[in-house]
């Protein structure tokens, strides 16, 4: 297997001075393509902040983080952008879906911004619209859709470009325990059938055992990691009870 | 401590809320500059002369009062909807329903007194720069004018009540509304759903509007062929409806069925644009229509105003060819009244030349005849002989003319112009005189509409009608109005007036005529200054109102992989593109009218200056419009920017 990302001793700080606040206390570690890794953690243990500057979104305050074996840490501006649009895709708590595009239209919106040719994203749509099972949803708008639909189009929209890693913040965090269920199958099929990469920030056990490694978080820095290997989800989800008993965080078990 | 809280808020706002605090001091400005015009000892000294500049004052300052009013309602609507999730969250931290109208009537009322300060500060300037305007108009020198005591009461008294006013309505709404409606997100707005229809109904309404145009022309045109031009104001009317309902329709059609075009729709951020753009013409139609209305009307007034000033130029060099003329009805008591007046002369400006010329008339209407009611009132042809004709011209600076057994028809009235006179010969002196041509182009010699220049042999012993002379005088003259009085108490007939006297005396006609201009431009300017600054705060609010969910939208382009310059360019499309929309056509019509007013110069005789004076004028008044529309645009846009473009670090 090739190595996807690697991050090396990332820090980031917030605030100067007195003020001087720590999110990530030196932060290594590397993921394989193919690969589906969860990050989990207490409230302010860095999780998110680690997505967001794998994301490109917040830079490090020091390290490196390598994707392809680019490192992101040194990239420009719009080289960044560039890099976002093309090599990672987005999936959060609050689905960001534009209001204001129909279903289809924000599907498509990252091959328009790749200046891809009319024909060769209807076809893509068509393809991720049918295997993610929203293809009767398409024309409408965000609005006349489920919590759990609009969750399936934001999925659509993070697969269409098919990026090199796909992050997902909270994925379930605004849906309920059947929808989550079926989207946390979702990232199974992306995973196995589609060969996505997968880096999932969750506070959920439940979704974290479905991940094939699991990332603890404390403090800014990985205080432990788990490794499903050979076992069935439900001994996965037991480690994972088992581990954050000892973390002794207020994770939120469901 | 909530006067505290209030007093931080504005703080807050002033940064914030800038076209907020800009339009509220912009209307007082504008309220306090035209209430000093209307108590302004200078133009009070002008309304003497006519009472239509008193009317107009005072109409002003009621639409004035009016728009204001619109626009610190629609501000103050404006803020409310900015903080009601705010004052939703203060009731929720329990603070009472009494407690938030307490401190936003604290808010609104620092903010409006401030605007009031900050307004009449502006006034002060805003008063100065239209009195120099009218000073110009009038050609007197300018001088820093004194304000009045009385405009400024009356600019605080009705700013006052508005405040009161739309301060009641929102204390209103807060004492009504639900927290629930104050926490929940405004409603998204929705693309329009039925584009190919409003696209049939803009073809519909945009044909009917270039056919209501035409007609519209072709009735003005009528008009000034004498013609029955009763259907005109209607034709006016429905012009203004068609510019309405075409804005309407347009605006619901546009961005749907652009929308339509897949390859534009899949181009970059194109989609997002023309969706943000679609729901914000649907909802918004109705103002966009009413504000293109009002800016073509404002465009319109103003190309009218400044015509107004072309013609007036154009009828004093027309009217009063002459620095003085006298004409006199051919009588016993001529001579004497014609010495006392050329006396009268004199006291005020030595005489450098002066051209005696005299109409003949035999009694006969051979040639008046042939026109519709000088038939019926039986109107004796009078004549002008060819020399003094030329005399005449040479002396004001036109060509001279020939004639070979000819007559020519000279006339200011466009009607008698048109009238066919190419079978109509004449027999003088036992000659026959053919028609050469008929013109309104030349300057009014003599107080007749209607009168014939033909060869001098022609006028042998015919008797003389009336008799006239035009004098050149030395210097300007340092009291007109006093001179005109006294030459108007020489000419004792009953009709004598000021402005219907005998003599005509050029810098009088000048004086009365800048008067009339000066006034009707700057009420006009003054309305259609309101009109576009009105139009441009009330888009710009629009734009602002709705920058929380805009922000939220391009954080989400921003994570997709949208630079900052695409941001902003795609920013720059959205704004420009809704700004746009309510501006293009009043822009474009300057063109139209400019033609139009060229036409109008042409059949008021002043064919050199014609469509060349007028795109002249349309084109200045353009500019400003654009500048204007550029300065909000540019303010709006950077306050967009800032607020809604994500760049580098994480968007909220």
């Amino acid at each position: 297997m090739n190595t996807l990302l690697e991050t090396k001793n990332i820090t980031k700080f917030y605030g100067s001075g007195e003020t001087i606040s720590k999110a990530l206390s030196g932060v290594s570690f590397s993921m394989e393509k193919g690969e589906f890794t969860a990050v989990m953690g207490a409230s302010g243990s860095g999780k998110s902040t680690l997505l967001n500057v794998i994301a490109t979104i917040d830079r490090p305050s020091s390290g490196s983080i390598l994707i392809e074996g680019r490192n992101i840490a040194e990239m420009r501006e719009k080289e960044l952008a560039v890099f976002r649009r093309d090599r990672l895709g987005f999936i959060f708590q609050e689905y960001n879906l534009l209001d204001t595009l129909t279903i289809a239209e924000n599907i498509t919106l990252p091959l328009n911004l790749q200046k891809r040719p009319v024909r060769e994203t209807m076809e893509l749509l068509h393809k991720v619209a049918a295997s993610l099972e929203i293809t009767d949803e398409l024309s409408k708008f965000p609005r006349q859709l489920s919590g759990g639909q609009r969750q399936r189009a934001a999925c659509a929209r993070a697969l269409i470009t098919q990026p090199a890693l796909i992050l997902a913040d909270e994925p379930t965090g605004a849906l309920d325990s059947a929808n989550s269920k079926s989207l946390m199958q979702m990232f199974e099929v992306m995973n196995e059938r589609l060969g996505s990469t997968i880096l999932m920030v969750t506070h959920d056990a439940v979704m974290g055992s479905y991940a094939s490694r699991v990332l603890f978080f404390k403090d800014g820095i990985i205080w432990n990691e788990l490794h499903r290997g050979n076992r069935e989800r439900q001994a996965m989800y037991h480690e994972i009870l088992n581990t954050m008993a000892v973390l002794g965080g207020e994770a939120h078990v469901s | 401590m909530l006067a505290k809280l209030a007093l931080r808020n504005v703080k807050r706002q002033i940064k914030n809320y800038l076209i907020y605090f800009v339009t509220v001091t912009l209307s007082v400005a504008l309220l306090f500059a035209v209430n000093n015009l209307s108590y302004s000892d200078q133009i009070r000294q002008q309304a003497e002369q006519s009472t239509d500049i008193n009317f107009m004052f005072n109409l002003v300052t009621v639409l004035s009062c009016f728009v204001t009013a619109l626009v610190l309602s629609y501000v103050t609507g404006f803020m409310l909807k900015l903080r009601k999730k705010e004052f939703g969250m203060y009731l929720t931290l329990g603070l009472t329903r009494q407690n938030i109208r307490i401190l936003f009537t604290c808010e609104t009322w620092i903010m409006s007194l401030l605007a009031l300060l900050t307004g009449i500060g502006a006034g002060l300037i805003i008063y100065q720069f239209f009195m120099a305007l009218f000073s110009n108009f009038m050609e007197v020198p300018f001088t820093i004018s004194a304000y009045s005591a009385k405009g400024l009461l009356l600019t605080v008294v009705i700013s006052i009540v508005l405040f009161g006013i739309s301060n009641l309505m929102s204390l209103r709404y807060l004492k009504r509304v639900t927290i629930t409606e104050l926490l929940r997100e405004e409603t998204v707005e929705k693309s329009e759903k039925r584009p190919v229809l409003w696209c049939v109904l803009s073809v519909v309404t945009v044909f009917c509007l270039v056919g209501s145009l035409v007609i519209t022309y072709q009735s003005m045109m009528a008009v000034f062929h004498n013609q029955d031009g009763a259907e005109l104001m209607l034709w006016l009317a429905v012009d203004l409806l068609m510019i309405f309902l075409s804005h309407v329709t347009l605006s619901r059609a546009i961005a749907g069925i652009l929308l339509k075009n897949r390859q534009l729709k899949n181009r970059g951020t194109n989609v997002f644009i023309l969706r943000g753009l679609s729901g914000k013409m649907t909802m918004n139609s109705l103002l966009i229509g009413a504000l293109a209305t009002l800016l073509v009307f404002a465009v319109t007034m103003s190309n009218i105003s400044f015509g107004e000033k072309i013609y007036a130029d154009c009828t004093v060099e027309k009217e009063c060819p002459y620095d003085a003329l006298a004409m006199f009805v051919a009588s016993e008591k001529q001579e004497r009244y014609m010495e006392e007046g050329r006396k009268c002369i004199e006291r005020y400006s030595p005489i450098v030349s002066e051209i005696d010329y005299q109409l003949y008339s035999a009694g006969k209407t051979t040639l008046c005849s042939n026109i519709m009611g000088y038939r019926e009132m039986e109107w004796t042809d009078k004549f002008m002989p060819l020399s003094r004709f030329n005399a005449l011209l040479s002396g004001c600076g036109y060509e001279t003319i020939t004639l070979e057994d000819e007559y020519l028809v000279v006339t200011n009235v466009q009607g008698i112009c048109d009238v066919d006179f190419s079978n109509k010969a004449i027999e003088l002196n036992g000659k026959i005189y053919s028609w050469a041509r008929s013109s309104t182009s030349y300057p009014e010699f003599v107080a007749q509409m209607l009168y014939f220049v033909v060869p001098d042999e022609a006028l042998e012993n015919m008797p003389v009608s009336d008799r006239c002379v035009a004098y050149t005088l030395k210097n300007k003259l340092p009291d007109v109005s006093k001179m005109v009085e006294e030459l108007t108490n020489i000419d004792k007939t009953e009709y004598a007036t000021e402005e219907y006297c005998v003599f005509r005396v050029r810098e009088y006609f000048r004086m009365y005529y800048n008067a009339m201009a000066g006034t009707l431009i700057i009420g006009t300017l003054y309305v259609a200054t309101v009109f576009v600054c009105l139009a441009l705060a009330v888009l710009s609010l629009k734009i602002l109102c709705t920058l929380e969910d805009e922000r939220r939208r391009f954080a989400i382009l921003y994570r997709l992989g949208t630079d900052e310059k695409t941001q902003k360019i795609t920013l720059l499309k959205q704004i420009s593109a809704f700004f746009l929309m309510p501006f293009a056509f009043p822009i474009i019509m300057t063109i139209p009218l400019g033609i139009t007013l060229g036409k109008v110069y042409e059949f008021w005789g002043f064919a050199g200056l014609s469509g060349q004076k007028a795109m002249e004028t349309a084109g200045i008044i353009t500019l400003v419009i654009v500048g204007v529309y550029t300065l909000y645009f540019f303010i709006t846009f950077r306050i967009a920017c800032n607020y809604v473009v994500c760049h580098g670090s994480e968007p909220s």
